[in-house]
């Protein structure tokens, strides 16, 4: 559970060095847009099982250094080692097979609005079944089928199957997205601030169901957050990226509030 | 300062709008349209409307024959046009084509067959396949991809990245991030410009018969070179019913679908 040592770190000492052997490995990544660099010379790893949250303020690079580890935004430099594969070597079809095995939330719950919840969740298999299959839940053999609804039960949402994405309210969308993505069977989960598109209360109830169904399936997960609570209360470690740079990597019960507050000050400074 | 009314043009502003009116009042200089023109041709109008009163039913039956296989001609036409255009509209379609040398080619060749007129195309295909229903009817179905491969690859274009993005992150195919994610938003789309196909290919079938390739067209060609105006007046009464008949269903289907 440690900071990479290329990677700047000041006003702490880094975690400590991951003892289990790691999920994810980030190595002097860099990413930007049109010669505009987001982040640069971006390390950390982090060690199956562990859940680690990303914080800094808006433009920090934390959106787009979530995107750049499974490829959807393409780095610029450095290395990726995803469940032992070096990303960025890899080419289309072996990306594809690497992605179905990496869990994505996003920040707005990206369902298909015109297709039910059930169909959203079938979408979850469709790197490990290829062809209409998956496009449908009417095309899909019943364990298929049967597998969907287990994953809108563990989300508490079984009884919305049927309705069309675009008639649930904010909460339940991101918790279809979120049976989507178990749906996947994934082996680790990146979660870019999954509750920030909803109210508080929403917010709080998704974040403790998502948190809770990582730690019960023992799942790796890296996810991003405005929020220094739900920061503390459910990450094992906390990544401080600021001005598309590394400012700090600690375990979440070592982060001070005053350390956490100069993040988010950092923006105007 | 209080800014004045209208702004004044700029020079080459000015020069494009002396340009353009020289240019349509030269135009309307050689077409020929004059006022006397207009006075004479508006009574002769009404004669020929009283000429084509009572319509002459008695070729009821095989106007009406004529009447579905232009109907005809217009569904199968529209049918292989939509089933056409869907691929060539992914193909067409900026983000979901797989190179820009394809996207470039099969916008030109979406445009070629949207720009050339239907009429055209139908005596491409009735030297092709001869003269006949099946002329029209591909007429037609080229035609319709040429509308409807333009309008889907837009629909397509115009949806929601968020779903294409999560579809891709979670390791799905191109095609299967087409079929689950791009398809389904764009559907009503697909479904009101495919049921505006359909009225423009029943419109356009009518006249397909003038230069031989099926429909009514051919018949209310025939009345009219034989002076029979009441039969005329017969075929056209059909084509107008048929026209209605077609837009209101479509106007129904799309309420009811959408």
């Amino acid at each position: 559970m440690g900071a990479s040592a290329l990677a700047p770190v000041d006003d702490a000492a880094p975690a400590e060095p991951a003892a289990a052997s790691s999920d994810l490995e980030v190595v002097e990544l860099a990413a930007g847009f049109g010669g505009h660099a987001v982040f640069r010379r971006v390390g950390f790893r982090v060690a199956r099982g562990e859940s680690v949250a990303i914080i800094g303020p808006n433009g920090a690079g934390k959106s787009t250094l979530l995107r750049s580890i499974i490829r959807l935004i393409e780095p610029t430099e450095g290395a990726v080692r995803l469940v032992g594969q070096e990303v960025r070597m890899l080419r289309e079809r072996e990306l594809r097979r690497l992605r179905s095995r990496i869990g994505f939330v996003f920040q707005r719950h990206n369902l298909v609005a015109r297709l039910s919840a059930l169909t959203n969740v079938v979408h979850g298999a469709q790197a490990r079944t290829d062809g209409p299959r998956t496009w449908l839940q009417s095309l899909a053999p019943p364990a298929l089928r049967d597998e969907a609804m287990d994953c809108l039960s563990r989300v508490g949402l079984a009884h919305v199957a049927g309705r069309r994405a675009d008639r649930l309210s904010g909460g339940q969308s991101q918790r279809v997205a979120i049976a989507r993505m178990l749906m996947q069977r994934p082996q680790l989960v990146l979660a870019d601030e999954p509750v920030a598109s909803l109210d508080p209360s929403a917010g709080e109830e998704v974040m403790s169901l998502f948190a809770g169904l990582m730690r019960t399936s023992g799942l790796t997960v890296v996810f991003t957050t405005h929020n220094l609570h739900h920061a503390r209360a459910y990450a094992d470690r906390i990544i401080g990226l600021a001005g598309g740079s590394l400012a700090f990597d600690l375990p979440a019960g070592a982060a001070g509030e005053g350390q956490l507050a100069r993040l988010f000050g950092a923006r105007d400074g | 300062m209080r800014p004045s009314r209208f702004e004044r043009p700029g020079a080459v502003t000015f020069v494009f709008y002396v340009l353009a009116l020289a240019f349509l009042i030269a135009s309307v200089g050689s077409v020929d349209l004059s006022v006397d023109r207009l006075v004479h041709g508006v009574p002769r109008i009404g004669d020929l409307v009283g000429r084509m009163v009572p319509p002459d039913l008695s070729r009821l039956p095989s106007i009406g024959a004529r009447l579905l296989e232009t109907f005809q001609m217009a569904v199968v036409g529209t049918v292989i046009g939509i089933a056409a255009s869907l691929p060539l509209a992914i193909l067409a379609a900026k983000g979901l084509s797989p190179h820009p040398l394809v996207y470039v080619s099969v916008r030109g060749l979406i445009s070629l067959f949207r720009t050339v007129p239907d009429l055209i195309w139908a005596l491409i295909f009735v030297i092709a396949v001869g003269l006949g229903p099946a002329a029209g009817t591909l007429a037609l179905a080229v035609d319709t991809v040429g509308f409807c491969g333009r309008f889907f690859a837009e629909a397509m274009e115009e949806t929601d990245k968020g779903p294409r993005e999560a579809l891709t992150a979670l390791g799905a195919s191109r095609i299967g991030m087409v079929c689950s994610a791009v398809i389904p938003q764009a559907l009503p789309s697909f479904i009101n410009t495919s049921l505006f196909s359909l009225e423009k290919a029943t419109r356009s079938s009518v006249v397909l018969g003038l230069v031989g390739a099926g429909g009514i067209g051919i018949e209310l060609k025939v009345a009219m070179d034989l002076f029979q105006y009441r039969q005329a007046a017969t075929i056209i009464l059909a084509i107008f019913i048929l026209v209605l008949v077609v837009e209101r269903a479509s106007t129904w289907l799309r309420a009811k679908v959408l």
